[in-house]
């Protein structure tokens, strides 16, 4: 497997200033670049603490010079709130400035609060990602391009800067596991799918894996080394009581999250506030579910991953909630030393496939043009 | 998150846009370009002053409370409205934005710029001591000819690339209300484009040896400029010549005017992309 770094840059309180979340943020990158993992993503979320990045591609120009071979990801950026020649021109200029380490997440986001305040309509948002893909297809392929969908509408343009990466940049799209249309697209072009249990247990990705295998072996393609990303929350102790708190850091996060999902948010200021979600599982499921505990507990839940979805990428998130700078940092070089190590070597005695390389091959829906 | 993540002051040049087919690619009608500037200027101080605010404007209306979580380091955000004509200058100063010149137009047009945005901002009681920077070219060699040679071949390359982008709007900007005056600009850019028809423009930038160049940044000093954005990147200039122009600059002008340029700290600072001189 290949292993990912999730930044959601989160604000629990006071005690934490902006800067000093996007300094932690940038210190897990430079770390992990160092350990070896093959991308770092940043969320996209706006106005509210929880997550502090408003622009993915932002925090990849950042990183690009004071990383050296760790791919930078947008995870997701949020389609229907970018104009689109301004995301095509910034994912190209990205590429370039990472030297073609760019991987772009593209989701429609679920956020009735966000949209509201972009003047977009959350209902549209699958049909804006969509024709988004479209033309960030055709607008980084062709050397002049023109657009007329339902959403958007561009004459005859050109873009100066293309990718480095070719034809395309490797492309993630988060969630729309049900959108048949797009996920055909997906494993005709070689976008990956990415995927997160988040507090529930691993089995919730079963449903969405077993869909995507069916497409692939449709297409031709080995769902055994088909790339396909699953977000784990993780956090290495020996101390129960530590493990209780790192699952509490995470459901808070989850909380927010839901609470936004379900418009049921309350705010202090710009702090959305923890309330019990109706649906939540208790806290000791909570701890079962997230990869909490031991380095060996770490390894063999994330064997049990394997076996259970087969993930390419485990998109490691050490950081929520407000977890101590300080035990996210530890758990990052446990992660590098001894975990994931000790999970390929597990993986190696199971036959199991290395993942494919990145091949887009876009393949241009003959609509709009 | 551009200011927190740059621990350094950010300079953000802002205009409304002159190339037709930019706003037409957007689908913004360029009529309305000096109106939704405004607006977004308004909007961005709002929401830089930190608390939650909403805005109801012609071109943008954000009805629902927007708060701002990343506390903006405004202190350190200091925007400049580009200025092409004494026109502009007023309208920047009635939006309390300083002048930002790009040194394409005669020292008398330069002088008028400044004096009616200083007028204009001493009459709304705004403040003038605030950095005014002009972006000029700089060529400078051992000898005037060695000079001249030098930014004739490299400002073709430039001028050629924009009067081709430029060209596709030329005609159009006849017709647009408040872009009369850009027809005759852009048509100008073909004719400078010319090494033999170069010079007036010339003239303007940094060109010579290292003495001349002084008295050249004297010149818009008087004027009332005093913050220089020293351009040497330009289309087909390779690495190595922008460099040793940077150097130059740094070594054999600059420290005349700041002390942030005293020899010995003049390379190293160019390589840290100080491009900027406060007298």
């Amino acid at each position: 497997m290949k292993y990912d770094i999730f930044n959601l840059t989160q604000k629990r309180d006071d005690g934490w200033s902006a800067k000093r979340v996007l300094n932690h943020a940038a210190d897990q990158v430079r770390l992990a670049d160092e350990l070896g993992f093959e991308t770092a993503w940043f969320a996209e979320h706006h106005l509210s603490n929880y997550c502090l990045i408003p622009s993915p591609l932002m925090a990849c120009a950042y990183l690009a010079p004071i990383t050296k071979t760790i791919r930078l990801g947008a995870a997701v950026v949020v389609a229907p709130l970018y104009n689109p020649l301004r995301l095509v021109q910034e994912i190209a200029l990205v590429d370039q400035l990472s030297d073609g380490r760019l991987s772009l997440g593209l989701g429609a986001g679920y956020q009735d609060y966000e949209f509201d305040r972009f003047g977009v309509k959350l209902k549209d948002g699958v049909e804006m990602t969509v024709e988004m893909l479209d033309i960030i297809e055709r607008a980084l392929t062709a050397d002049s391009f023109a657009y007329d969908g339902k959403h958007y509408k561009i004459p005859q343009t050109q873009i100066a800067t293309k990718t480095v990466q070719q034809p395309l940049p490797d492309i993630w799209v988060a969630g729309l596991s049900g959108i048949e249309s797009l996920q055909d697209r997906m494993v005709a072009s070689g976008y990956c799918p990415m995927h997160s249990p988040a507090w529930m247990p691993i089995d919730v990705v079963k449903r969405p894996r077993a869909g995507y295998d069916d497409r692939l072996r449709k297409a031709g393609r080995d769902p055994d080394t088909a790339r396909f990303g699953v977000q784990r929350f993780i956090y290495v102790t020996d101390d129960k009581a530590e493990a209780r708190k790192a699952a509490e850091h995470a459901r808070y996060s989850s909380r927010l999250s839901q609470s936004l999902t379900n418009n049921t948010y309350k705010f202090d200021g710009y702090y959305i506030r923890e309330e019990v979600c109706d649906y939540e599982p208790p806290i000791e499921d909570c701890m079962k579910n997230y990869v909490i505990g031991s380095a060996d507990h770490a390894i063999e839940t994330l064997v049990k991953d394997w076996e259970t979805v087969r993930p390419s990428n485990i998109i490691c998130t050490l950081q929520l909630g407000g977890v101590p700078e300080e035990k996210v940092m530890r758990t990052l070089e446990l992660l590098g030393s001894k975990i994931i190590p000790g999970v390929e070597k597990e993986l190696a005695a199971r036959g199991a496939k290395q993942p494919e390389a990145i091949v887009t091959r876009p393949q241009l829906a003959q609509a709009a043009e | 998150m551009l200011s927190l993540l740059s621990e350094q002051p950010l300079h953000l040049g802002i205009r409304r846009g002159t190339a037709k087919l930019e706003c037409d690619a957007w689908g913004v009608d360029m009529e309305e370009a000096r109106e939704r500037f405004a607006e977004c200027l308004k909007i961005t101080r709002l929401a830089h002053a930190g608390e939650p605010f909403q805005f109801e404007g012609k071109h943008f209306q954000m009805d629902r409370k927007v708060p701002m979580r990343l506390a903006p380091r405004a202190d350190r955000i200091n925007f400049y409205g580009a200025i092409g004509s004494p026109n502009s200058a007023e309208i920047m100063a009635d939006l309390d934005l300083p002048p930002l010149v790009v040194a394409n137009f005669p020292l008398h047009v330069q002088t008028r710029v400044i004096e009616a945005w200083e007028e204009r901002t001493h009459t709304r009681g705004g403040r003038l001591d605030r950095d005014r920077p002009i972006m000029v070219q700089a060529w400078i060699a051992d000898t005037g000819a060695e000079a001249q040679a030098l930014v004739r071949h490299w400002a073709q390359l430039f001028f050629e690339l924009q009067a081709r982008h430029y060209q596709l709007d030329e005609s159009a900007y006849q017709d647009i209300k408040g872009y009369e005056q850009f027809a005759k600009f852009f048509g100008n850019l073909k004719r400078i484009a010319d090494p033999e028809q170069m010079g007036p423009w010339i003239d303007l930038q940094f060109v010579g040896t290292p003495a001349t160049v002084r008295r050249q940044v004297e010149a818009y000093i008087e004027i009332g400029f005093n913050r220089f954005i020293i351009q040497v990147a330009t289309y087909g200039v390779p690495r190595a010549v922008r460099h040793d122009m940077l150097r130059r600059f740094a070594t054999d002008v600059a420290p005349k005017f700041s002390n942030c340029f005293q020899r010995g700290k003049a390379v190293q600072q160019t390589n840290e992309t100080r491009g900027g001189i406060a007298p």
